[in-house]
């Protein structure tokens, strides 16, 4: 469940990484750093999955234990496709590198947390033990409940925290978050006014029909 | 849930954590953002490597990047909220492993004047590209 504290977060990290990728060693860096906490964090918490200690996992991977201490460290940067590959055979998983664009990075980094790191080694792999088990890749869900999902993730763009008021009987205030269209150029023909936004179903505003 | 995160602030309420990442060059400072995201985002238990505890002070961690400077930001949970925010307090160089000498002490000094004083804080300050 996002709270309201999430989401002015999550828009204001947004916001902060929309505006410094446009200097290229600052993007560079930054995905460099990211893509190393990220391999470091996944090794440890793949490891913590399956119960193993760094022994254990250096053992199923045909390394020596100071070597998964120094790969379980954000600070350590010289990645080996072949030691990675390793890992992945003693974890029972595929090893993916892509190359992607730099705005996929932002919801990654939104994601990051332990339950999006975790993987099903083959043998719990469901898909392929169970023929009514849906393909999923990580334990989360596969697909977005549109009911949960917040305003930025249907494409608004928060505006603010207000304190809102019953309208009628007793009861406490409660928060809530404001959002609003985009702003974007007016395509051709359209009206051009824009001192009255029409009033827009959530719905429509997400573009689903 | 992301972490809130404050700066200390001198007496003459100047942001002095942000002065010194102002004062790091590109590619540290980057990194540095980066790790204040991360403990922002996780606090300090989710990835490892982002901070640990100091010998020399229990209520003391230190941010660590090594670029072209072995940069060292010092921090503390709350002092205030222990479970919901984190405090830059002093940020300082090492060289050969070694912190200049009074570092850790006035990171120290910095908190407990945080903790008289809440007025010596205030919200972190992203440094700009």
């Amino acid at each position: 469940m996002r709270t309201i504290k999430d989401v002015a977060h999550t828009n204001e990290l947004r916001s902060d990484l929309r505006s410094e990728f446009h200097d290229k060693e600052y993007r560079r860096i930054y995905a460099d750093e990211s893509l190393n906490t990220y391999i470091a964090t996944q090794i440890k918490v793949l490891r913590e999955q399956r119960d193993w200690t760094q022994a254990e996992l250096a053992k199923e991977a045909g390394m020596a234990q100071p070597r998964i201490a120094v790969m379980e460290d954000i600070n350590h940067s010289a990645w080996s496709l072949n030691t990675l590959k390793r890992l992945a055979n003693a974890y029972d998983l595929r090893l993916a590198v892509k190359f992607e664009s730099f705005s996929s990075l932002i919801p990654e980094l939104e994601d990051f947390g332990r339950a999006s790191l975790l993987r099903p080694s083959f043998a719990d792999d469901r898909w392929f033990h169970d023929s009514n088990a849906e393909i999923s890749a990580t334990t989360s869900t596969p697909f977005p409940d549109f009911r949960t999902l917040t305003g930025h993730q249907l494409g608004l763009q928060f505006s603010a925290i207000r304190t809102v008021k019953p309208s009628v009987g007793k009861g406490s205030e409660t928060q809530a978050v404001v959002y609003v269209m985009p702003k974007r150029n007016p395509r051709p023909g359209e009206i051009q006014n824009a001192s009255k936004t029409p009033k827009t179903s959530l719905a429509r505003a997400a573009g689903i029909r | 849930m992301p972490w809130t995160i404050y700066d200390y602030r001198s007496h003459r309420s100047e942001n002095i954590v942000k002065v010194w990442l102002e004062g790091l060059q590109k590619p540290d400072r980057v990194r540095m953002t980066k790790r204040i995201d991360l403990l922002r985002d996780n606090g300090l238990d989710l990835c490892p490597g982002l901070a640990g505890p100091l010998k020399e002070s229990s209520h003391l961690y230190k941010l660590k990047v090594n670029g072209r400077v072995a940069a060292r930001l010092f921090l503390c949970k709350g002092p205030l909220t222990m479970e919901a925010e984190f405090t830059l307090l002093w940020g300082a160089f090492e060289t050969d492993n070694e912190l200049p000498p009074g570092t850790v002490e006035t990171a120290e000094h910095h908190r407990r004047e945080i903790i008289a004083n809440h007025q010596r804080r205030c919200p972190h300050e992203r440094v700009k590209v």
